[in-house]
């Protein structure tokens, strides 16, 4: 039971970050490969604000959400310069970018040691400490966080980045002001991140740069690619199968020295597939 | 400062930036005539370098067989990679961002078999040749190092030479600068496709040979590998097939040099924010031409 629920848990956390990578790479039509790195500052920013200010979860969560769509508001200035292949080499170079300069701030982040005992969540008189808490708390988290980037993405706002990605001349034409929209898709993209980030710091109460290197920008973007892009259900989908599903093979007796491996093939080869047979993924709409 | 310091940097530096030349090359080739966002050029880097260590030392093979085994090996996989990978979904018009995601998925396929077959361990490609260090100036270099600028001089010449005077040059040319006027007037693009990512895959073939002489070589190289590479080839131009060598050694030199002003652990960070500085401000590369 406990194993199921810390499936739960991590799932949770991978519904927010595929739902928010969704507005930029979905609705967005930018294919970012720094979530990761938004995630990395969402996750140190909590971490940061609990060991070292004694916030509680809901203050610490708040300074994981705005300094992530902080910083991500301002690296959009010029990596939203960038069209196409330019655009994702641009947001690779800053996911590395954020992961060496947290790896080798040792003052702040303690660099490749990484911070530990990071308090868990307390919300007034509770505080999460069994499974169960955890998963019901961050269960009600990422439901809000879904239902608020849903509001987004179907809101004037939404429909106006959606027409951005399809025709900028014409959104242009009509009035709107592509960069805004995308600047502020960007920063709201990246708030989802940095609350996924806060969540994971509260729950394995020790971070370290690794966890949030390119390869996870790579899997995060896989979430929402195979699951489909620009819809709410998409993102969903992926994460329900990529998280949960290899962890369910556990149950079948498949677990070995090469299980990671194993895995990971696994992965890669449906990245391909997706890509050869259905690149709107399971349940998305054609987008690039 | 002194200038022995100095010029020990500019060696490391030319030394380093003969490699990445190499990789930087390899990319741009590829890139500017194709452009595919390539990531599974990190593979082929790995399976080259393991194709070696297969020859050299599991067979016991002498050094240049061993070499050339690993070069064709590389070759032969780009092509494949090219004809039964990337060619079915760019004829059906696969937009450029899923290609590179199916690229992606290529990458982890591909670093995880070499997993399975050789182990997660690094392997040391080398029969235990003494090398005596060799001064020249004020410049210590090992034998390695300047065999290593030799092979990687003489590489560049030769892919001049073929991309210049050679109708297989002349058909790449065309069609890096459009390939739909190139198939309009009889070019075999989907062909020269094949040998493009053949030769690529060669050059850095020989780049994976050279420095796993050096270092050896273990399963997750790769990623470092295409990552150097890609920024080579566009800091250098991503328009251009040649600039890529520019932009390994311009990389090199910020690797090796900026060693003398900045701490060394801040160099990914230079290297990736002259990326980006290059990808905003001149698109073209810093040596490249506006073509295309």
């Amino acid at each position: 039971m406990e194993y199921v629920l810390s499936i739960v848990i991590l799932l949770t956390i991978y519904l927010i970050l595929a739902t928010s990578l969704n507005v930029v790479l979905g609705h967005g039509g930018l294919l970012s490969l720094c979530h990761a790195g938004f995630y990395a500052i969402g996750a140190y920013a909590a971490a940061l604000t609990g060991i070292n200010l004694g916030w509680s979860f809901l203050p610490t969560a708040a300074a994981a959400v705005a300094i992530a769509a902080a910083v991500a508001a301002l690296l959009a200035l010029p990596l939203l310069k960038l069209r196409g292949d330019y655009f994702i080499l641009g947001s690779l170079g800053f996911q590395i970018i954020i992961i060496d300069i947290i790896y080798n701030s040792d003052w702040l982040t303690n660099g490749a040691l990484g911070l530990s005992r990071i308090p868990r969540p307390r919300i007034s008189g509770f505080e999460a400490i069994s499974h169960l808490d955890y998963a019901l708390l961050y269960g009600a988290v990422a439901l809000i966080a879904i239902a608020v980037l849903h509001y987004i993405t179907t809101s004037p706002f939404g429909g106006a980045l959606n027409a951005v990605r399809e025709d900028e001349v014409a959104a242009t034409a009509l009035g709107k002001n592509v960069r805004s929209i995308r600047v502020r898709a960007f920063a709201i993209s990246a708030g989802g991140a940095g609350l996924a980030g806060a969540l994971y710091a509260h729950y394995v109460t020790y971070i370290d740069p690794t966890s949030f290197t390119f390869t996870e920008s790579v899997y995060i973007l896989s979430l929402v690619i195979v699951g489909g892009v620009a819809t709410t259900r998409g993102p969903i989908l992926g994460a329900l199968l990529l998280v949960a599903a290899p962890e369910m093979l556990r149950f079948v007796g498949f677990s070995s020295d090469m299980d990671s491996n194993l895995r990971q093939l696994l992965y890669g080869l449906l990245l391909i597939l997706f890509a050869f047979v259905r690149p709107s993924g399971i349940a998305g709409r054609s987008v690039f | 400062m002194n200038l022995a310091l100095i010029a020990q940097s500019v060696g490391n530096a030319l030394a380093t930036g003969a490699i990445f030349g190499l990789m930087g090359l390899s990319f741009g080739l590829i890139y500017s005539t194709t452009r595919i966002l390539h990531f599974a050029h990190g593979s082929v880097y790995v399976c080259a370098a393991y194709f070696f260590y297969a020859a050299y030392v599991a067979a016991d093979w002498p050094l240049l067989p061993s070499a050339i085994a690993a070069v064709l090996g590389a070759g032969l996989l780009g092509f494949v990679v090219m004809r039964l990978f990337y060619e079915p979904m760019v004829r059906r018009g696969t937009s450029g961002a899923v290609v590179m995601i199916a690229s992606l998925g290529l990458f982890i396929v591909i670093e995880n078999l070499v997993v399975l077959v050789f182990g997660n361990d690094s392997r040391v490609i080398s029969k235990g040749e003494v090398q005596q260090g060799l001064l020249i100036g004020n410049v210590y270099v090992t034998p390695l190092q300047l065999a290593s600028f030799a092979v990687a001089l003489a590489t560049f010449a030769i892919v001049f030479l073929l991309v210049t005077r050679s109708k297989l040059g002349r058909g790449l040319r065309a069609i890096a600068d459009n390939p739909a006027v190139g198939e309009i007037v009889g070019i075999d693009v989907r062909l020269l496709n094949y040998l493009v990512f053949a030769l690529g895959s060669m050059v850095l073939a020989i780049a994976a040979v050279l420095m796993g002489l050096d270092i050896g070589v273990s399963p997750g190289m790769g990623l470092s590998v295409v990552l150097i590479a890609t920024i080579a080839a566009i800091i250098g131009g991503a328009n251009s097939m040649f600039a890529g060598i520019a932009g390994g050694f311009l990389v090199g030199a910020v690797q090796s040099m900026g060693v003398l002003w900045i701490d060394p652990r801040w160099q990914n960070l230079l290297i990736f924010s002259a990326l980006i500085v290059v990808l905003v401000v001149r698109p073209t590369g810093v040596f490249g031409t506006a073509q295309r």
